[in-house]
């Protein structure tokens, strides 16, 4: 197995995660994933690919191979868990939903930015002097929130923050060296990865297709898989570790840094054996270190894809990251780099042998 | 059609591993030669003239997930289906390398709601090595009964045997000129989605399932609705998600009537997963299901009869010679 060692100051390891820190800086409400369009849009030029769009928001980049090779749709989505501005209160804060699951134990007193214009906020409840001792030991759910922008009035509020503005986690991506924190790990990294493994040299057509709404049931999926008929769907994603105190060794989804995870089941999808063996197989060739996620829970894109076109097989990677779905989490730079060394050894061998029968 | 059933009844078909069924319903079908796409989906046609007709049957039957296998050799699993913890407690599994192992719990102190992760299945392994080449990670393992046919009456099989049976018997059987697609699919407990892949495939005009339905002639079935086994196939007739084509059922209750088939109606719809996988797939489709009445629907080890699979084959035979889509 492959050790890495992670080191901060590597060649070429600045520039590649200035890509990461670009795109988990940005904001992509479900929905409102316009920022980090353009920072793909921006990434992709430079390999001299323009974009093409839809009508609902996803964006696609198109690097043809050779005529009769398989067509890879590499696939990630652009949105985040955020938060959605549902109301006004006579006191000038903001109403909130969430758009996707966010633990409601982990919202107040954090720092978000609202909409486009990234107005700061702060999510606020009721304070302890005017809470009852029994709410001491409830947790407030979303809708008794408000994220509060300082307004003075309901009027300045509606103003400032419409009915339907949203709301991402103000959290500033750091370098931790081996460790990097920020929001939206999922599924920026994924976007990341996909990036990466663009670069690569192959003579399968490959398409970079960045989907918008999965957080709120994949809702891209249909649209990308439906336009290219891709022959093989990688999804690449950041995934839950859970190596946690009290989280027993079989209930936990991964380990952080020891690898990229390899789905074998999701509660929306069955990996093909045969793909999954494949990959597994390319893993242990190629020396890259991996792990089964441990868990059958969750669901990605690949579980509305796989139906398409008469049936589109799909495997999963996912970078192992801690906190996912919460204002803050951690991913480790050699489970990145192992994710989009797998993905591009996977691609290699099938560029190589063909579609796995 | 007995003796379908009887080739079919004993053989474990998880989700994801229904290849061992399929296999036999291959060896079954009479020298037609069917399709196996990656999902595991057993396809035959039968062209024809006319609207496009999918016919299906389920050939997976509830199951769990192996995802861990600890140092001792115990398997952690996760159940494929909602089920109850209480009903899988003691019972055997099988997994698809033949390897068997019995459901057992870890300690809880009393009054504590057992749950799955509390759960294991005892291989018998020494240690993890031992284990891990009986059993492997993402591998299904079927609830083992002890299946037969007697006086009748199907006993002990799983929901989707016979229904399977009926496709298998009316493939060999029809001989109209209706243009059909036979579709034994896998991953049916998993909410249709088998079938969700060949009907993106195929575009069917109209969709044929061929499923268990419960019975309730059991002691004080809470259910009023009055389902009985040998009464004949089960005609549904609400859908929750997707309604029920009433032109079709309509013919199939003209044919039943002329041919002197016994069929009975239900209001119970549960197929919603399964619907809902089509209803997001397809913008216009007409859906009819043929039931087979069985008790303990949704248990391990139902009971159903062999004279109403028979009946809905006979039915599904005539039927399928009339225009079902208008």
């Amino acid at each position: 197995m492959r050790i890495s060692n992670g080191a901060a100051g590597k060649p070429g390891r600045g520039d590649l995660m200035e890509l990461l820190k670009k795109l988990c800086n940005a904001s992509g409400a479900p929905g409102d994933e316009s920022e980090i369009r353009q920072i793909l849009t921006d990434f992709y030029s430079q390999m001299g690919i323009a974009p093409t769009t839809d009508h609902v928001g996803n964006i696609f980049f198109v690097k043809e191979g050779k005529p009769g090779k398989p067509i890879i749709m590499l696939d990630a989505h652009m949105d985040e868990v955020a938060l959605q501005v549902t109301g006004h209160t006579s006191e000038g804060e903001l109403k909130v939903a969430q758009l996707g699951g966010i633990d409601d134990r982990v919202l107040a007193s954090k720092h978000v930015l609202v909409g486009k214009e990234k107005t700061r906020g702060v999510i606020g409840l009721k304070p302890i002097h005017n809470q009852k001792h029994e709410e001491w030991d409830v947790v407030t759910p979303t809708n008794a929130l408000v994220v509060d922008i300082g307004c003075k009035d309901k009027a300045e509020a509606e103003r400032m923050a419409p009915l339907g503005t949203t709301i991402v986690f103000d959290t500033e991506f750091e370098d931790w060296g081996e460790v990097v924190k920020a929001k939206s790990f999922d599924d920026r990294a994924g976007c990341w990865a996909v990036c990466k493994t663009m670069e690569m040299e192959t003579e399968c057509t490959l398409v970079g297709s960045f989907t918008f709404g999965e957080e709120i049931g994949m809702k891209g999926a249909v649209f990308a898989v439906r336009r290219f008929m891709p022959d093989l769907v990688v999804s690449l994603e950041g995934t839950s570790a859970g190596d946690m105190p009290e989280v027993p060794e079989h209930q936990n989804c991964a380990r952080f840094r020891c690898g990229p995870v390899i789905t074998f089941e999701d509660r929306s999808v069955i990996i093909p054996r045969n793909y999954r063996l494949l990959l597994e197989d390319t893993a242990q060739k190629n020396s890259i270190q991996y792990q089964y996620k441990g868990t059958v829970t969750g669901g990605t894109n690949a579980g509305r894809m796989q139906f398409e076109n008469g049936g589109t097989p799909c495997v999963v990677i996912a970078a192992p990251c801690r906190y996912i779905h919460s204002p803050v989490s951690l991913a480790a730079k050699s489970d990145l780099e192992a994710m989009v060394e797998l993905s591009k050894a996977f691609i290699q061998r099938i560029d190589k042998e063909g579609l796995p029968q | 059609m007995k003796d379908i059933i009887q080739k079919l009844i004993s053989i474990p078909s998880p989700s994801g591993f229904e290849e061992k069924l399929r296999e036999q319903v291959t060896k079954l079908l009479e020298g037609k030669i069917g399709e196996v796409d990656f999902m595991g989906n057993l396809v035959v046609k039968h062209p024809g003239k006319g609207p496009k007709i999918l016919v299906e049957a389920q050939m997976d039957e509830d199951s769990i997930i192996v995802n861990h296998v600890d140092k001792n050799g115990f398997v952690r699993f996760y159940p494929s289906t909602a089920m109850k913890e209480a009903d899988i407690l003691n019972r055997q599994v099988i997994f698809p390398s033949g390897a068997c192992g019995y459901i057992g719990a870890e300690e809880v102190a009393e009054g504590t709601v057992l749950g799955f992760d509390k759960m294991f299945v005892d291989i018998g392994a020494h240690d993890k090595k031992t284990a891990m080449k009986m059993v492997q990670i993402g591998d299904h393992a079927s609830f083992h009964t002890e299946s037969r046919l007697e006086g009748g009456r199907v006993i002990g099989a799983s929901n989707c045997k016979v229904p399977v049976a009926v496709l298998t018997w009316l493939a060999n059987e029809y001989d109209g000129d209706a243009n059909l697609v036979y579709a034994f699919t896998a991953q049916g407990r998993l909410g249709g989605r088998g079938a969700a892949a060949i009907i993106t495939r195929e575009n069917p005009d109209i969709i044929v399932t061929i499923d268990s339905t419960p019975a309730t002639d059991t002691p004080n079935c809470p259910d009023k609705a009055k389902i009985d086994l040998d009464a004949g196939p089960v005609l549904v007739v609400k859908g929750n998600i997707v309604p029920r084509d009433m032109h079709a059922i309509s013919i199939f209750e003209e044919v039943a009537e002329a041919s002197g088939i016994q069929t009975q109606r239900t209001v119970k719809d549960v197929y919603d997963m399964h619907d809902m996988r089509i209803a997001r797939l397809v913008s216009s489709v007409s859906i009819v299901t043929i039931g087979i009445p069985t008790r303990r629907f949704g248990m391990f080890g139902s009971v159903s009869s062999v004279s109403d699979a028979q009946a809905a084959g006979k039915l599904l035979s005539k039927a399928l010679r009339k225009k079902l889509v208008k």
